[in-house]
């Protein structure tokens, strides 16, 4: 082989991997309809690849690569389907009227049935049978082209138990035998729950994890962003859908402002506002005003929290936050999904907005809250409320407790500081 | 990563095309940009008016000098532009080629650059 052979060899198998990236899910997606297994999909995808990489290697890239994939996919699909059905039935006649029903199943296939069989992938994938870390692991594979390496290293979880998981997912899927349809009408809000959840976990795995040291997991938000923008486009008329797309877009906006030079936490309110990143601001504010457009039944959870994101990214500067606005939404959000967490944003919310004695009447209660128990920014929330209603001397007491509870180095050392600043004041 | 896919075109070819080819073309362009969507790569784009609506602005010796278009020196424009989100040029690549101006004739061609990130 001589080297410019090798080098076009490069050039093809690295546009190839590209393809792959972009086609895959897609044919995936389609087979799997055809073949009733996500499995065989994937193996036949898989082959049609090996296949596309041999033949491309000699002529060189199609024009259209997808379709070229599709189209080798499908007859490795239909060569299976004629196997099995020639297997199960015997009778000449039955096998030709049962080809004559495969041949219809392999009409040209459109892009409008390319999305609805991607979306029936999407809530298989999401599948309530499946456990959360199945569905995250088959999701990222199937739709993020992630391998069980990279989903192993983004979980921190070795990659066996990623294959395992996958594996196991496949098979519960085929010995429950969930049918490749869209959900109905009225199962359809609770499934596309359940994917939603599986996207903003992916999503916050990569957001609350880009302060560690791998460098894998900030890509695991961008996968989210992209689950979320092809969510959008297959469902594009579910107010949530775009709210989460919405909410993720801010959260995402203010990836470069939140890390210090030193790799530590910037907090919201202390960020330099003019890192956030304005394209992204943008489209998740347009995203939030589609979902506000798109809503039926009352906000849902996503809305309400991507409006409270939408309050921060419209803020210029921090002290021109809409406070009573953010008060009044984490109030409408306890009404939808409420947690003892959400209770405690409210009472900051409130006490930034009608003062700390407000949040403080909302926070105490919340002491009683044994899910909280173990929760430092409960007593730190009450100590920044305390020490601006001028009670030093509770307010130490309150974050050494908070230093307490936390198990982050870190951030104790931070409780720490505050209760000896606490601390000099009160003895002033 | 993201990318800026940069549609340019020599004007006038785009001025011979008979109502059905513009047509079909317009019919290409909604594909790309709804197969764009769908692999959620897609962050955003737009067509832009053409060169005689254009403006070229520069200063020299401290005054400023406006040049109204068509320039009569350059035949090729932009046309319009897509901001691709992606994760590697590879893709990006395959993205760009994937655009109608990638496979029209010679009246047309696509640029793809990286947009920088400016650390701040």
């Amino acid at each position: 082989m001589s080297a410019s052979d090798a080098h076009s060899v490069d050039v093809v198998a690295r546009a190839a991997a590209a393809i792959w990236r972009i086609e895959s899910a897609k044919l995936i997606a389609v087979l799997a309809r055809l073949l009733r297994s996500v499995d065989l999909a994937e193996e036949l995808a898989q082959d049609a690849f090996v296949e596309a990489l041999e033949s491309w290697r000699k002529s060189g890239i199609p024009d259209n690569p997808g379709g070229w994939l599709m189209t080798a996919g499908r007859h490795r699909a239909l060569d299976v389907l004629r196997h099995t059905r020639r297997a199960e039935r015997k009778h000449e006649q039955i096998e030709r009227e049962g080809q004559g029903s495969i041949a219809a199943d392999f009409d040209e296939i459109s892009d409008d049935v390319i999305g609805d069989d991607l979306l029936r992938l999407m809530f298989v994938a999401c599948h309530p049978v499946l456990s959360q870390e199945a569905r995250v692991a088959l999701t990222l594979r199937l739709f993020g082209g992630l391998t069980t390496s990279e989903i192993g290293r983004a979980f921190l979880v070795p990659e066996a138990t990623v294959a395992q998981r996958i594996t196991r997912a496949k098979r519960i899927l085929a010995e429950k035998d969930i049918p490749y349809e869209l959900p109905q009408a009225s199962d359809l809000h609770a499934r596309l729950e359940s994917v939603l959840e599986v996207i903003y976990l992916v999503f916050n795995e990569g957001y609350l994890a880009s302060a560690g040291d791998d460098w894998m997991r900030p890509a695991l938000c961008e996968d989210a962003l992209r689950l979320g923008r092809i969510l959008a486009q297959l469902v594009p008329t579910e107010s949530e859908v775009h709210a989460l797309l919405a909410l993720m877009e801010i959260q995402a906006s203010r990836a470069r402002a939140r890390i210090g030079p030193d790799g530590e936490a910037i907090l919201l309110l202390d960020q330099d506002r003019s890192k956030w990143d304005t394209l992204l601001v943008r489209r998740g504010l347009a995203g939030l005003t589609r979902a506000e457009s798109l809503v039926q039944r009352g906000a849902g959870p996503y809305l309400i929290q991507a409006a409270i994101a939408g309050c921060h990214a419209r803020a210029r500067e921090a002290r021109e936050t809409d406070w009573p606005r953010i008060a009044a939404l984490y109030a409408a959000l306890m009404h939808v999904a409420p947690s003892p967490v959400v209770e405690l944003n409210r009472a900051v919310a409130a006490g930034m907005a009608f003062g700390p004695a407000v949040g403080l009447a909302i926070v105490d209660p919340l002491f009683d809250d044994p899910d909280l128990r173990q929760y430092p920014f409960l007593p730190s929330v009450r100590a920044d409320l305390l020490a601006r209603l001028g009670r030093f001397a509770e307010a130490k007491a309150a974050v050494e407790q908070a230093a307490d509870l936390t198990r982050n180095a870190r951030e104790r050392t931070l409780f720490l500081e505050r209760a000896a600043e606490y601390g000099r004041i009160d003895a002033r | 990563m993201r990318y800026m896919v940069l549609v340019g075109h020599d004007e006038k070819g785009g001025k011979t095309l008979s109502p059905e080819q513009h047509q079909a073309l317009f019919a290409a362009y909604q594909k790309y940009e709804a197969d764009l969507k769908q692999a959620g790569v897609l962050l955003g784009g737009d067509p832009l008016k053409g060169s005689e609506q254009a403006v070229r602005i520069s200063s020299q010796g401290g005054k400023r000098r406006l040049l109204d278009g068509p320039f009569s020196e350059s035949k090729e424009i932009i046309g319009g532009y897509f901001v691709l989100d992606v994760k590697s040029r590879d893709e990006a690549v395959e993205w760009a080629a994937r655009c109608p101006a990638a496979q029209l004739d010679a009246w047309s061609y696509v640029e793809l650059r990286e947009i920088q990130e400016i650390p701040r």
